[in-house]
């Protein structure tokens, strides 16, 4: 939908983002907590927030004629309260723990069925990619496990 | 599944709910929706909470060794 938008394809660009909403969103609800899933194998949570900039960058493009949004709009709820819920769950950490605050969840959809246990940071985010090289250098002189051993365990 | 804290949730999360935020306030007064408006601006104000604990908590997680490398740990327990 990106390439789309910046193409200036918004037709196209309205066919994709209104079939997302359409077939690739579910609302579900566990324990009271109303949600938007994603028909995949298993979530990918920084993905969740990402889908919420593309829906903003959909309507910076062109002004959402058909009213995507408004129609789709419990959809869109549905991924703000997961993330909320993520985050109302961080803040239960102890105040003096560095990932205080910091949503926690399933960093990778192709992952989900491996148990990976971290004290602190997980940072493996793409945005990060160039940071670690230096990290991997400074975790292995401290007997750590690389990012990369870390992404296949 | 992994549970962990992971940086790239909250990162993603500011900018999404700033920017659907700030998007979700035009679209409400536009269309008449105070529901709509209103979500919008609590979502923005919950972006900028996040990102005050997001800067926080990188910089109390940041280790920096003997030779000066600075990185942002991760280890098994």
């Amino acid at each position: 939908m990106t390439m789309a938008l910046e193409t200036g394809s918004f037709e196209y660009a309205t066919g994709v983002l209104d079939n997302w909403f359409r077939y690739y969103l579910r609302v579900e609800d566990n324990h009271g907590l109303t949600y938007s899933a994603i028909n995949y194998r298993g979530p990918e949570m920084p993905h969740h927030g990402r889908q919420l900039t593309l829906f903003a960058l959909y309507h910076s493009y062109t002004g959402d004629p058909s009213g995507l949004l408004l129609k789709h709009y419990a959809k869109i709820q549905g991924i703000v309260n997961l993330l909320r819920h993520l985050r109302a769950r961080s803040l239960q950490r102890n105040h003096t723990d560095p990932a205080y605050g910091m949503p926690a969840g399933n960093d990778e959809a192709d992952l989900f069925r491996k148990v990976v246990m971290l004290s602190r940071f997980a940072v493996l985010s793409v945005s990060l990619t160039l940071n670690v090289s230096p990290f991997q250098r400074t975790a292995s002189s401290a007997g750590r496990p690389s990012a990369t051993r870390l992404g296949t365990a | 599944m992994t549970e962990l804290p992971y940086i790239s949730i909250a990162a993603e999360m500011i900018r999404g709910f700033m920017e659907l935020g700030e998007v979700l306030q035009l679209v409400g007064a536009d269309a008449q929706r105070p529901d709509v408006t209103a979500e919008g601006a609590a979502m923005v104000s919950e972006a900028r909470e996040l990102r005050r604990d997001f800067e926080q908590r990188m910089a109390a997680s940041k280790l920096v060794d003997a030779n000066g490398t600075t990185c942002q740990p991760q280890r098994r327990l």
